[in-house]
């Protein structure tokens, strides 16, 4: 079971995030400010944590910044009632792994923390798991039904990306930025040239599909699930 | 024009003086030679002292009275004005002053007097127009929750009934939030001549983006996308023009059926940027395409719940604020098109 740590000085919507949150299967500690979600963090273990930005003492992205200082991984969720932009972009700079923006939407910040628990979770296994499909990141290596298949390094960097998202659409700028480089030289078409590839070397598999939504990029979706 | 009337300002006081001096002398000279002929005044007389003094007196009396009784009518309408100002002050927007002045200059004044207060009324209305509108923009959904939750209370209720009136209550606290984030918004635009943060950005993608944020509202309704994006390399506020992007495609999703298509088009040419979003949906009236662009305008009265007439008002002050254009083609049931364009 997961343990989440909800910092918010407010104890009405304290209480309703615990409350969601252990309706859905976490088991949660709340804090009421920077200082004592420190505390928290020092005597119990901790798989993420929420937290309000602005609070007394020590606020969100303090708190935040704290963290990672003190070399601690764990996904942060921010949850504030600005939305400007800077403030978005303080928040990641500060460390942060997802914002949410009050008054924010409960099934949301579920659905939201599920995925920052997977991707961490991909992220210290480093590999990822879709029906029979296992891809694993530090070889580059697809096993279809325990076959091993070694991918080029960007198909892979590719597949894995699209997979660690299943269902969400990715647009051809922002796989390009990622994985070949902001100020990479190839054009867009290169990544039509590799989803392509990864088509038909996928053919076969029973696990997932890459999808074209026209005019705005790619997806993959589980197949039969 | 007919100005027969109207003098001018200068004029009138140097006739007024003329005139005060004139009758002044003649009285004055009637009155020596009254005295003459009485005998209170010989010519002869040794000294002419006492008789010149007698008659400046005399004549200073007569001036000082004609001034008092012709000053009154030039100073009459500055009076008034003065008056009017007092209670413009307290806050009396209806008061009016005369505009057929005989004088040139207060005729103008009090013209000009009567526009200012048409002006300030007209803010006034504006302000109060504001104020009910926003109390009335948040009393709807607060009632509508309000009620539902009253609803809720009582026991003998369905999962299916419990369900739609929190769903109910959900869309109202949503819409709740809107308006107040839109509302922040527009008084933060209002509030600045010229955008500040800008850099290069790909609009292209943004467009992208957006559909992406939205994609939820437009699978839903199974709606097909035609998009045309050539690339384009954008100087401005990224995250202001992608408010302008959500709101317009949140449009074009929001009024248009199930199945229906939106079409995106974006492109460059030499001098400007355009794009324009089109769409299939209920369209707008020529009547209410004139007033899409107001604060809580909204023309399609069965939807008010889902808006709250607030998000082309933000697009429009954005669009105007980064020096583009904005503009709307719409025929009722066959579609709409916003189309933007900014000079380069
Ligand atoms: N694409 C469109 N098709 C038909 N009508 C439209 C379209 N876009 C806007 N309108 C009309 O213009 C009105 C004003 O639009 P606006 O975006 O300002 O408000 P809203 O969408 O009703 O609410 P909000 O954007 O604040 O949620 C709408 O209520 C609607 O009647
Ligand atoms: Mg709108």
């Amino acid at each position: 079971m997961f343990t989440i740590l909800v910092v918010e000085d407010d104890d009405n919507l304290r209480k309703l995030f615990c409350t969601v949150l252990n309706k859905n299967g976490y088991q949660t500690i709340d804090a009421k400010d920077g200082y004592e979600a420190l505390d928290c963090m020092d005597k119990n273990y901790v798989d993420l944590l929420i937290s309000d930005v602005m609070m007394p003492n020590m606020d969100g992205y303090e708190l935040t910044r704290e963290l990672r200082a003190a070399h601690y991984e764990i996904p942060i969720l921010l949850i504030t009632v600005k939305e400007s932009f800077q403030d978005k972009q303080k928040g990641f700079l500060s460390g942060t792994d997802d914002y949410m923006v009050k008054p924010i939407d409960v099934n949301e910040m579920v659905l939201r923390v599920e995925a920052l628990l997977r991707r961490a979770q991909i992220i210290t296994e480093r590999k990822l798991t879709i029906g029979s499909t296992i891809l694993e990141y530090d070889t580059l290596t697809v096993f279809q039904n325990k076959l091993p298949i070694l991918l080029p390094q960007k198909e892979f960097y590719l597949l894995y990306k699209l997979a660690s998202y299943p269902n969400k659409i990715f647009t051809r700028q922002s796989i390009m930025d990622e994985i070949w480089g902001m100020d990479s030289e190839s054009d867009e078409r290169t990544v039509d040239v590799h989803v392509n590839r990864l088509r038909d070397r996928f053919k076969e598999n029973q696990d997932f599909d890459i999808i074209t939504v026209r005019g705005l990029g790619y997806k993959v979706v589980k197949k039969n699930v | 024009m007919f100005r027969k009337s109207n003098i001018n300002l200068w004029l009138t006081f140097v006739l007024t003086v003329f005139f005060i001096m004139l009758f002044s002398t003649i009285l004055i000279g009637i009155i020596a030679i009254l005295m003459i002929h009485l005998g209170y005044l010989a010519p002869t007389d040794k000294s002419p002292i006492t008789p010149m003094f007698l008659l400046l007196l005399l004549s200073t009396c007569v001036g000082t009275i004609f001034s008092m009784l012709s000053g009154n009518v030039i100073l009459k309408p500055i009076r008034k004005f003065s008056k009017a100002i007092n209670l413009v002050a307290k806050g009396d927007f209806t008061i009016q002053l005369e505009e057929n002045q005989k004088i040139h200059e207060i005729n103008e004044m009090a013209k000009n007097f009567n526009k200012m207060v048409a002006e300030l009324s007209s803010i006034e209305t504006l302000r109060n127009d504001f104020i009910t509108n926003v109390s009335h923009e948040f009393k709807t959904p607060l009632s509508t929750i309000d009620g539902y939750v009253t609803l809720l209370q009582s026991e003998d209720l369905t999962t299916e009934q419990k369900q739609s009136y929190i769903n109910i209550i959900m869309g109202s606290t949503r819409q709740l939030s809107n308006l107040t984030s839109n509302i922040l918004k527009i008084s933060k635009l209002e509030n600045q001549d010229r955008i500040l943060i800008k850099k290069l950005f790909s609009l292209d993608e943004q467009i992208r983006q957006s559909l992406l944020l939205l994609e939820n509202k437009w699978n839903e309704k199974n709606i097909n996308l035609e998009l045309e994006l050539s690339p384009i390399i954008f100087y401005g506020n990224e995250e202001l023009m992608m408010q302008v992007f959500i709101n317009l495609i949140d449009n074009a999703i929001k009024f248009t059926p199930k199945n229906g298509e939106i079409k995106i088009n974006a492109y460059k040419t030499d001098y400007a940027v355009s794009i324009s979003i089109s769409d299939n949906g209920i369209g707008i009236s020529p009547e209410m395409q004139r007033h899409i662009f107001e604060k809580f305008y909204q023309s399609d009265k069965s939807r008010l719940s889902e808006g709250n007439g607030l998000g082309l008002t933000l697009v429009k002050h954005i669009v105007d604020l980064s020096g583009g254009k904005i503009k709307v083609d719409s025929k009722l049931t066959i579609g709409t098109t916003f189309t933007i364009t900014f000079p380069i």
